[in-house]
Parts: structure tokens; sequence; C-alpha cells
């Protein structure tokens, strides 16, 4: 069982609404998007493409790229409101508050320096200290995260590694910052699976001992229940269920979230493929009322004309679905996800 | 050349061979000075056996040179050596004119679907392309058959004149499939066809492609990182790290007992979507995978596995029979020993007894 650890909230995201303003016509990237993150606690992100869930990372640190623009929504950060802070404030909250590991190490990590630079400048900036002490401290954090031979690998440039030693790189700069709040958007996606594992380890550990939070973004369930304590699930710029990570597994309430789980493949049990019909739907031209709708095998009329507000399904368990609200009286049936939909 | 529409329905795996792929081996000159080259031996020694109406998945990590093997199969690229047979057609015999010619019975489904399409021409035009150039169809029955392919693949009739790029992904994918299958292959290398999909549309390819498969007798080798996928789809598996194959069998005895110490780290370090089995127990490789070039004659995992000894680094180890179909390729997998169950600690426990007696 998972336990219930540090209950109080280190960030909490209000209202959220990020928009980008394109030649088609306006994408409501994040729409009205509300969560809690605690202390010592991984929480997961889930969606698909395009659900969303990377700009609400964004959103948080305020690096949304142009035509993109937080339209409204409060983000509030240990006390402090991140969205009344000025650039240079938020310089420093990026710095030493949150830390970002991204899904392409490479791309991430400066290719004219060292690695060992790198992570040191970061520490240097924190700290204050002298180079050769932030040097030192460097292969220790490299050490940390069980890079073998941190004093030859610290003088490596990027392209001198593999994906999962840059990935490693990354959680050890992110970490050296002794960040509030880490926010890892897909940091195993195109790692191996023996490589992944480590690394899931290592964030783990990481993120226990320092008793910060952590917004772990992927659309790997897997990955989910492996590491979370929590999971909030994104569909189309909306948070559609949110809620304990055993819970969400053991009595999904969104249709979405239970079609989610039914067609993830497992290599320990047998079942026949599941599958949510349809595709995710044009960013542009979001269907009217539940934005699930014309994929859900529950929906009816009233899922086309009014959109669900969100509401108790069970203990600290949140979910956007009239079904739910019993606003439409039906049963939901695991079935329905394996039959044929073509 | 002949097609018929339609090919009386297939059992799958009924037994004699149809793709035979006997001691393949391709190598990679690697530039390392401004003179000298080295090898990179990117598929080694491989050999399996695909049965007509079967799929054979071939699994392992980025740099396995899975993907090698499976071009290597179209001769896509040349193999260095082996013998590739295919029905009864060597393939390895024939000249590169008469392999073009074959190339209307073999086919291949690409990992990124969007990439894989020409973004100038029309879902018609890409459709219309493999019936040009391997059959001898009249304008008009092309025109039937592309109609006909849309629909086997669940598109619609007026996605003919649109392009690439006003599809999504999945559906780009189903094109990617409505193309290999045009000419009515024997036989389909699927390379990556779900890995850039979302999880809630990959699930419609992989019904698909099965569909297809009993419709048309098809016989696959289904390319994958991605285990979850190839224990739903595949008949037997064959797992390959740096080249060569450490373990092949039916899918019931890969994934209920896997044998090679590779294997039953890859199996285990797959992340299980249930928060309740979280904290069981693993079988984890340390480091990462070696560099391909200059490898030395032993086991490729010796540097990663938990249970290698001196006897290791000698040359080999060839793949031994386990039961049935299943072989591995490790010393401590004697005729005596057994290893069944999935269950990692069980099979940790026996690995250890083998050691003892080594």
């Amino acid at each position: 069982m998972i336990e219930v650890r540090n209950q109080d909230t280190l960030l909490e995201v209000r209202g959220l609404h990020t928009y980008f303003y394109t030649y088609e016509g306006v994408v409501k990237a994040v729409n009205s998007v509300s969560y809690r993150l605690n202390r010592g606690e991984i929480t997961g992100l889930v969606g698909e493409s395009g659900s969303g869930k990377s700009v609400t990372a964004q959103s948080i640190i305020r690096l949304v790229k142009a035509p993109g623009r937080i339209v409204e929504g409060e983000v509030w950060l240990d006390g402090q409101d991140l969205m009344s802070c000025s650039e240079a404030e938020m310089q420093t909250v990026r710095g030493r508050k949150i830390s970002m590991i991204f899904q392409e190490p490479r791309a991430a990590l400066n290719p004219l320096f060292t690695v060992g630079d790198q992570i040191s400048r970061v520490i240097q900036l924190r700290e204050g200290c002298s180079r050769s002490v932030a040097e030192r401290h460097a292969v220790e954090m490299m050490r940390a995260v069980e890079i073998a031979d941190p004093d030859r690998r610290a003088s490596a440039y990027p392209h001198e590694l593999s994906g999962g030693m840059c990935q490693r790189v990354m959680v050890a700069m992110a970490l050296s910052a002794n960040p509030l709040l880490l926010i890892a958007d897909e940091p195993t996606t195109g790692l191996d699976v023996t490589v992944q594992a480590q690394v899931l380890d290592l964030i783990r550990l990481r993120v226990k001992s320092a008793g910060s939070a952590c917004l772990f973004i992927t659309h790997d369930l897997g990955v989910v229940a492996e590491l979370c304590e929590r999971v909030i699930v994104m569909y189309a710029g909306r948070v559609v269920e949110q809620g304990p990570v055993a819970e969400i597994f053991s009595n999904p309430r969104h249709p979405y979230t239970q079609g989610l789980i039914a067609s993830t493949l497992r290599v320990d049990i047998d079942k026949p493929i599941s599958t949510i019909p349809g595709t995710v739907p044009d960013a542009v031209h979001l269907p009217s009322g539940c934005t699930f709708h014309p994929r859900c095998p529950f929906a009816e009329e009233l899922c086309q004309q009014e959109e669900p507000q969100m509401v108790e399904a069970g203990r600290d368990h949140t979910t956007r679905c009239h079904i739910v609200s019993g606003r439409i009286e039906r049963e939901m049936l695991e079935e329905a996800w394996t039959l044929e939909t073509a | 050349m002949e097609f018929p529409t339609q090919r009386p329905m297939m059992t799958k795996a009924n037994g004699e061979a149809f793709v035979q792929i006997r001691n393949l081996r391709k190598d990679f000159p690697i530039r390392v000075g401004m003179f000298s080259h080295v090898r990179l031996r990117a598929v080694d020694d491989v050999s399996f056996d695909i049965p007509k109406g079967s799929t054979l998945g071939l699994v392992g990590e980025s740099g396995c040179g899975k993907t090698t093997a499976g071009r290597c199969l179209l001769r896509l690229i040349e193999p260095t050596s082996g013998e590739i047979r295919m029905g009864e057609h060597n393939l390895t015999d024939l000249r590169s004119e008469q392999v073009a010619q074959m190339r209307g019975r073999m086919q291949m489904v690409f990992q990124d679907p969007g990439g894989s399409l020409t973004p100038r021409m029309t879902i018609g035009a890409i459709l219309r392309e493999p019936l040009d150039l391997h059959t001898n169809l009249n304008a008009h029955e092309k025109d039937q058959r592309v109609r006909q392919l849309l629909s086997q693949v669940g598109l619609q009739g007026d996605h003919l004149s649109r392009y690439p790029h006003q599809f999504s992904g999945g559906q780009q994918q189903r094109i990617g499939v409505a193309r290999a299958i045009a000419t009515h292959p024997d036989f389909i290398v699927l390379d990556e066809p779900t890995s850039a999909l979302d999880v809630s549309v990959r699930g419609q390819i992989l019904r698909l492609l099965t569909q297809l498969q009993e419709e048309m007798g098809l016989t696959y080798l289904f390319i994958s990182h991605d285990l979850s996928v190839i224990k739903h789809t595949c008949n037997q598996v064959a797992v390959m790290y740096l080249g060569r194959i450490v373990e092949i069998g039916s899918t019931e005895e890969i994934f209920g007992s896997p044998t090679h110490p590779y294997t039953q780290a890859l199996l285990s370090a797959v992340p299980i979507p249930d928060p309740t089995q979280r904290g069981k127990e693993r079988l984890k490789l340390p480091g990462e995978v070696p560099s391909p070039i200059d490898l030395p004659p032993g086991c490729r995992l010796y540097s990663r596995c938990p249970y290698r000894r001196d006897a290791c680094l000698e040359p080999g180890p060839p793949l031994r029979q386990v039961g049935g179909s299943h072989k591995a390729a490790c010393i401590l997998v004697d005729e005596n020993i057994h290893f069944g169950g999935g269950n990692t600690a069980a099979a940790l426990s026996r690995l250890d007894q083998a050691h003892d007696r080594i």
C-alpha cells in the first residue's frame, strides 16, 4: 500500500489557462487547470500528445513560448505568488526553487561546455562559492547519480556521453540546486527500459531524501504506477481526473482514464488488446460539451451540450464526468473497451 | 506476376518455415582515422525461421541490430554473409534487379508514419505507386484496388485526394499499412509500427495488423523494443543484444520462463501499470550497453551480467536448447538445469545453484 506522507502543499495551481494564438485560431492548451503538489510526493501528470501536460509545466516556470500566453490563473509556490513575480525574481525561482529535467537531455545540455562545468555553474550560482569548490561538489553530485568514474566524466562533453548518461547529468544538475520542486518532463521516454529503471530509481531516491515535490510528466501508465503517489490525468487541455495512484488504478471513474488503463498492454498478464475509438481531437476545433464525448462509449446527449464540472469521486479523488456527478444515470461497463469499434 | 484478390484463410503457425534466416551477418566499416577503419558487427550470426502466417518478434534495446537485421532480410541493405530464404526463393542468390521484382511480395511498415509518406503525394497516388511498379492492372482496376485498400484499413474513399499531413498519426500509419499490403505480399517487416503512436490509438493499429494477417495469411517480422506489444502480437520471440540473438522461443516460453539473464533483466525492468505490484523483486543490470565496436569474442552481456565468470569470456556461447523450441545463449544453461516459471526470485536461486556447479 502507498502510505500518505507529508500532506503540506508546496505548489498550488488555480484556474490556470494558457492559450496559443495561432493563424488557425486559439488553441486552449491548458484550460482551467487546478491542482496541488505535496512535499515529499511524486505526482504523475498523464496524458497523450496534445493534452497540454508539457504546457502546464512550462506555465509553472513561466517559460511558455510565443504565440502562447498565460491568460489567467494563479501559481503559488511555498507561499510565493509566481504570477506576480518580476522576471528577475522568476530567474532565481527557476534556478533555486524549481528545477526541470527535459525529455531530450542532449538538446538541453550546452554542447560547448563539459558536463562538469555545467553542473558546477549551477552550484556556484546557488552557493556563491569558488569555482574549485563548486567543481568538487559537481563531481560528488555525479557520483550521487551513479555515474561511474565521475572525475574523468566531469571533463566530458555531452556528445561524448550516451543518452542515459546525459540524463543522469541532467538529474545531477537539477538536484544540485536542491530545489523545492522538481519538474520532470518525460525524462525517460528516449531511454531503454533497463536504463529507464535506473533513472527512475534515482529520481525516487533523491526526491524522497530531499523532501521536495516532483511533478512527473509522462504518457506511460506503467511508470506512474511504479513511481508516483498521486496522478493527474489530462485530456485536451483539461484535467479530467485526479487522485491517489492506488485509487486511480483500482477505481478509475472517468471514461478516458478507464480507456487509457484498458488500452495499456502489460507484460505480466494476458488480456485482449483494448483501444479507445477515434483520435485525439484537433486542438483548434475542440468538441462541444465534454471534449471526450466523441470517443466515449457511454456518451449521451447531455455530454455534447454541457461541459461537466469537477466533482468528488472518492476520498481525495475528483473527476469531470456527467455520469459520476449523477446528471446521467448509466452504468460504465468495462467490456465497452474491448468491443471492436473500427 | 499474378495477384489473386483473395487468398485462402491461413491458420497461425502451421509449422513449415516460410522465412528462413541462416547465419546472417552485417558489418559496417567505421572510419577511425584518415585511412583506417574498424569493423562494427551490427548483426552477428543470426538464424531463425518464421512459419507461414505467423509472427516472429525481434526485441531488444537501441543499437542491438534489430532494425539492421530486418532491413537485411528484405535486402534493403546488403548482408555481409548468410542466407535468407523466402518460400522457394533464396534471396541472397538473387541479383538486385531480381530482388526488385520480388519487392511486391515482401514489404515494410516503418516506425515514423508521417516521415515514411511523401508529403507532396496524395493518399491515392501513394497507394497507386506500388500497383504501378508491381502489377499489370489497368487504370480502372488500380482505382478499385486503391479504394478496396482504404476500406480494408478503415479509411474512407474521400480520403484519397488528401495529403499525409491532413491525417493524424494513427491514420497515417493505417496508410502505411495499406501501402504495404497493396501488392498482396507474403511477408511484411513491421519496424516499430506503433512506437510513435499514442496509447489509445496503438491498440487500433495492432488489431488491424492481426486482422489483416488472418485475412491475407501474412507472415510478419515484428521489430520492437516494447515487450508488452511483442507479447500481445507475436507467436515467437527472439531477444537480441549487441547483434546476437541471446534467447529465442515461443512467446509463452520467453515470457513465462525467461532464461537468459538479459531477457530476465529486460522483462523485470518493464514498469507494470498496477500500483499494487510496486516493489517487486527485480533483476537489475548495472551500466549501459557498451560500444559495439571491436567487441571481445565472449558473451556480449559480460560487462553487465551479475552472474559472469571467467568462462563467459571464451568465444560463444552458442544457443542451447532449454526445452521445446526454446533456446538461450548462456553457459549457465546446460541440459540439466531447466529454468521454469516467471518468478525472478526463483530463477535467481536456480541460477545461483547453477553457479555452484560450474
